[in-house]
C-alpha cells in the first residue's frame, strides 16, 4: 500500500515539477512548485522522516513560497497578461495534481491513523534526530545560528531602501 | 561539546565573537577607523592565540581540526582579513560603507575561512564554506551606489547557490556510500572494494563541481570576470586570496585520505587543470580591463594549484600550500594597489588608466609591476618557486604533458601581465586619457602594499623557511 | 416559520435531554438541501441561459464615465521583501528550536545551554534589525534612515 502511494507521489512530484519549470506565468509555476513540495513532504514521511516532512511544508511550501510570491508581486507587472484568466483547460492539471496528493494523504490517514504503515526499519524519530543534532552536530547548530544572523544582516544591508546620506524624508 | 573542545576552538571564537561585537557596536559607533582598529586587534588576538596557546584536543566536535595545519591557515586568514581591513579604510570611507557591517562581515569571513581550512568532516566543510560564501555575497554587493557591484553580487549569488545545492547533494551521496561524514573515513566509499562505489564516485563528482565553482576552474569559471569586475577592489582581493585559498586548503585535506580512489579522479582533475590553464590564458590575453585580466589569471593559477594536487604525497601538498600562501600575498598586493589607486568613486580598471603611472606613482606602480612579474613566475619572485613546486609535483605524479601545458601557459601569461607593466612605464607621455586621475594612495595603503611586496620577494629569495614550516605541518 | 421550534428540539436532542427524533432532523436536512439546490439551480440556469457578452469596454472598471488611467496595482515596496526574508530567517530558527524541544528532557542542561547560545545569537540579530531600523514602517523609516530623528516630528 505505502509502496504504491510512494510511486504515485513520485510521479506526481515529477509531473508537477516539470509543469512548474515550463510555465510562463510565474504564479502558476509557484502553484505547481507548492504541489511538488507537498508530494515530496509525503514521500519523506513515507521514508520514515516525519520531521523532515514537516519542515518541507513549514519552510519550503510555507516560508520560501511566500518569498517567491513577494518577488513575483514585485516584478510581475505586465498588464496585458494579467488580464487573461487561465482557460479551463489550463486549470485541470493543477486540480488533478492537488487531488492526487490529497487522496494520497487521506488514504494514509485513514488506512493507518496511528501512523505506523509508513515506518520502515530506518525510521528517524524526531527525538533521535534532535539528540543527534544537539549531540554530535552541536557545533554545526551554533555555526548555523551565525549564518542565520548574517543572512538577516545581509538582507538588510543589501536590500535597504534609503541611502543614509540621502536626507531625512526620502521615500522609497 | 566540552570546555576543552571550546578552548581548542578559541581563535575562531575570538573572530566570530568580535564580528558580533563590532556589528552591535557599529549601530551606535559610526566611526570607521576605530572599528577597523578593533577588527585588526581581534585578528591579531586570534592569530596570537592560535600560535601561542596550544589546543587541548586536536579535533573539535568531530568537525573541525585544531591541529597545526588548521592553526597555520587560521593565522594566514586572520592576517588576510586584517590586511584587507587596513588597506581599505579610505576606500570604504569614501564610499560611505556602513562601518559596523563592513568590519563585522570581513571578520566573519575570516572565521568562515578558518573553519573551512580546519574542516575534518564534510559537514564542517559545508558549514565553513557557506559561512564565508554567504558573507561574500553581501560584500560583493556592499557598495550600493554601484550597479555593477549589485549585478556581480546577484551573479555570484545565483551561481553560488546552485553550486551549494550540488555540494549538498554530493555530500549526501558520499555519506550514503561511506556511512560517515568524517574525513578521511568518508573516502572509503570510493575505495575499490566498496559495494557502493558508483554512488561514492557520483558524490565525488558533485563535490568537484562545487569546488570547481568556488575556486573557478574552467567549466565553472564563468562568473569570475564579472564578479571581479563588479566587486569592490578590497573584496575582490579577499575573494582571490582568501576564498579560493581556503577552499583549496580544505581540498588538500579531502584528497589526503582518498588513497587509491585518486586514480579514478585523476583524469577529471587532469582535465580540469589543463582546461583552466589553457582557456584561462587564452581569455586573459584578450582583456583590456585589469580586474577582468586578474580574474582570468586567477583561473589559470587555480589550474596550477590543482596540478600540484595530482601528487597526493606530502611533497605535492607542500607545494600546494606554498602556492596558496604565495597567491594570497600576490593577489592581496595587486588588488591593494588597485584600492590605493581608487579615488572617491570608481576604480581604475582599464589598461589606459594606468598609462604613465610608473612616473607619477613610483612606489605603487613598481609594486604592481613586481606583482605582475610574480604572477607570471619570473625568477626572483615567489611566483617562480611556487610554480616550480607544482610543476615538479605534476612530473613526480607522472603527468609530464600537463606540466608542459603549465609551462606554456606561464610563458604566454607574460604577454598579458607585461601589457600592464608596459602601460605603466612605456607610455609616459600624456595624462590618463579619461576619467579621474589615479589616487596617490595613503601611507597606510602604501605600507600594506609594502608588506605584500616584501612577502612576495622573500618567498622568492628565501623560500626554504616557509617550505620547512609547511613541511612540519603536514 | 417552523425553524425555531425545530432548532430548540434538535438542540435538546443533541445534548441528550430528549430522545433522538429522526424525523425532525431529516426535515431540517431536506429543507437545507432544497434551499441550497434551488439557489444553485437558479445560478446555473442564469449562467447557462442568460445572454453574456464580454467586450473589453465592459471589463473596464467603472469610474463614473471617466476612462481609467493607469494601473491600480503598484509595485510592492522593498520592505515587504525584507520582511519576507526576515520571516524565513526566524522560521528556520524555529526549526532548530523544535528539534531541540522534542528531546529537551534527554539533552538536559547541555542542550539547554546550546539552545540558549543559539537563540542568543539570533536575538542579537533581532536587536540589530530593530536598532538599524529594518522593522520600521512608514514615514518613520525614512526619517530613521536619515541618521537623526527630528524630535519635533514624534
Amino acid at each position: 500500500m505505502s509502496t504504491v502511494i510512494f510511486y504515485v507521489l513520485s510521479a506526481t512530484a515529477l509531473v508537477a515539477t516539470l509543469l512548474c519549470v515550463t510555465r510562463k506565468q510565474a504564479v502558476h509555476a509557484i502553484v505547481y512548485l507548492i504541489n511538488a513540495l507537498f508530494a515530496l513532504a509525503l514521500m519523506f514521511y513515507l521514508l520514515g522522516a516525519p520531521l523532515v516532512a514537516a519542515w518541507e511544508v513549514i519552510i519550503y511550501a510555507g516560508a520560501i513560497m511566500v518569498l517567491f510570491l513577494f518577488i513575483v508581486m514585485m516584478f510581475e507587472l505586465d498588464p496585458a497578461r494579467e488580464a487573461q484568466r487561465p482557460a479551463p483547460a489550463r486549470r485541470w492539471p493543477v486540480v488533478l495534481i492537488s487531488a492526487v496528493i490529497l487522496a494520497c494523504s487521506l488514504a494514509l490517514a485513514f488506512a493507518d491513523p496511528a501512523g505506523q504503515a509508513g515506518v520502515p526499519g530506518y525510521y528517524a524519530s524526531p527525538r533521535a534526530f534532535g539528540e543527534l543534532m544537539f549531540g554530535e552536530y552541536a557545533l554545526g547548530v551554533e555555526v548555523a545560528s551565525f549564518l542565520l544572523l548574517f543572512a538577516a544582516v545581509g538582507a538588510y544591508t543589501v536590500g535597504r531602501g534609503d541611502e543614509p546620506a540621502g536626507g531625512g524624508e526620502g521615500r522609497r | 561539546m566540552s570546555l576543552a573542545e571550546l578552548f581548542s576552538l578559541l581563535p575562531v571564537l575570538v573572530l566570530a565573537g568580535a564580528s558580533l561585537l563590532v556589528l552591535m557596536l557599529g549601530l551606535w559607533l559610526k566611526h570607521l577607523p576605530s572599528l577597523v582598529a578593533l577588527g585588526v586587534a581581534a585578528c591579531a588576538a586570534a592569530g596570537a592565540l592560535a600560535v601561542l596557546v596550544p589546543p587541548e584536543v586536536m579535533e573539535v566536535g568531530g568537525m573541525f581540526s585544531a591541529a597545526r595545519y588548521a592553526r597555520f591557515f587560521l593565522v594566514l586568514w586572520a592576517g588576510v582579513v586584517a590586511w584587507t581591513l587596513l588597506s581599505s579604510v579610505r576606500y570604504a570611507a569614501a564610499r560611505r560603507f556602513q562601518p559596523g557591517e563592513w568590519v563585522s562581515l570581513l571578520l566573519f569571513a575570516g572565521a568562515g575561512m578558518a573553519l573551512l581550512s580546519a574542516a575534518t568532516s564534510l559537514v564542517g566543510m559545508f558549514l565553513g564554506l557557506e559561512a564565508f560564501t554567504l558573507v561574500l555575497y553581501i560584500l560583493i554587493a556592499f557598495h550600493r551606489g554601484s550597479a555593477a557591484g549589485t549585478e556581480a553580487g546577484l551573479k555570484y549569488l545565483v551561481l553560488g547557490v546552485t553550486a551549494t545545492a550540488v555540494l549538498a547533494f554530493g555530500v549526501a551521496l558520499v555519506y550514503a556510500s561511506a556511512g560517515t561524514f568524517h574525513l578521511p573515513e568518508a573516502m572509503a566509499g570510493v575505495a575499490g572494494d566498496s559495494p557502493l562505489r558508483p554512488l561514492g564516485l557520483l558524490g565525488w563528482g558533485m563535490l568537484l563541481v562545487a569546488i570547481g565553482f568556488k575556486v573557478s576552474l574552467v567549466p565553472f569559471h564563468l562568473w569570475t570576470p564579472d564578479v571581479y569586475q563588479g566587486a569592490p577592489a578590497p573584496v575582490a582581493g579577499l575573494l582571490a586570496a582568501g576564498s579560493k585559498g581556503a577552499m583549496f586548503s580544505a581540498v588538500v585535506g579531502l584528497l589526503a585520505g582518498i588513497g587509491l580512489g585518486l586514480r579514478d579522479l585523476t583524469p577529471v582533475l587532469w582535465a580540469l587543470s589543463g582546461l583552466s590553464m589553457l582557456l584561462g590564458t587564452l581569455a586573459a590575453l584578450r582583456q583590456e580591463n585589469v580586474k577582468r585580466m586578474l580574474a582570468y589569471s586567477s583561473v589559470v593559477h587555480m589550474g596550477f594549484v590543482l596540478m600540484g594536487l595530482l601528487d597526493a604525497g606530502p611533497e605535492g601538498q607542500e607545494a600546494v600550500v606554498f602556492y596558496l600562501v604565495f597567491y594570497a600575498l600576490v593577489s592581496l598586493g595587486a588588488f591593494g594597489v588597485l584600492t590605493a589607486f581608487s579615488g572617491e568613486e570608481g576604480e581604475p580598471q582599464q589598461l589606459a588608466a594606468f598609462r604613465g603611472a610608473g612616473y607619477r606613482h613610483p612606489f605603487l606602480a613598481a609594486a604592481l609591476a613586481v606583482f605582475m612579474l610574480a604572477l607570471a613566475g619570473v625568477p626572483p619572485t615567489g611566483g617562480f618557486m611556487a610554480k616550480l613546486g607544482v610543476f615538479a609535483a605534476a612530473i613526480r605524479a607522472g603527468h609530464l604533458p600537463l606540466a608542459l601545458v603549465g609551462v606554456l601557459a606561464s610563458l604566454v601569461s607574460l604577454v598579458y601581465y607585461l601589457k600592464l607593466v608596459i602601460a605603466m612605464y612605456m607610455s609616459a607621455e600624456g595624462a590618463p586619457p579619461s576619467g579621474s586621475p589615479l589616487h596617490r594612495g595613503t601611507r597606510l595603503e602604501a605600507a600594506c602594499v609594502g608588506v605584500c611586496l616584501l612577502g612576495v620577494l622573500l618567498l622568492g629569495l628565501a623560500p626554504g623557511a616557509l617550505l620547512d614550516w609547511i613541511g612540519s605541518l603536514l | 416559520m417552523l425553524a425555531s421550534p425545530n432548532w430548540t428540539h434538535l438542540a435538546a436532542e443533541l445534548s441528550g435531554e430528549a430522545p433522538l427524533d429522526l424525523s425532525a432532523g431529516l426535515s431540517l436536512l431536506l429543507y437545507t438541501g432544497l434551499v441550497v439546490g434551488l439557489v444553485l439551480l437558479l445560478m446555473l440556469l442564469a449562467a447557462k441561459l442568460g445572454h453574456k457578452s464580454t467586450t473589453p469596454a465592459k471589463r473596464e472598471p467603472y469610474e463614473s464615465g471617466i476612462l481609467p488611467s493607469g494601473e491600480a496595482r503598484v509595485r510592492g515596496p522593498v520592505p515587504f521583501y525584507l520582511v519576507a526574508v526576515f520571516f524565513i530567517v526566524f522560521d528556520v530558527e524555529a526549526v532548530f528550536i523544535v528539534s531541540w524541544a522534542v528531546v529537551y528532557d534527554r539533552l538536559g542542561w547541555a542542550g539547554f545551554a546550546q539552545m540558549a547560545v543559539f537563540i542568543g545569537v539570533l536575538f542579537l540579530a533581532l536587536g540589530y534589525l530593530w536598532k538599524a531600523g529594518a522593522l520600521d514602517w512608514g514615514p518613520r523609516a525614512g526619517r530613521k534612515a536619515g541618521g537623526k530623528l527630528p524630535e519635533a516630528g514624534r
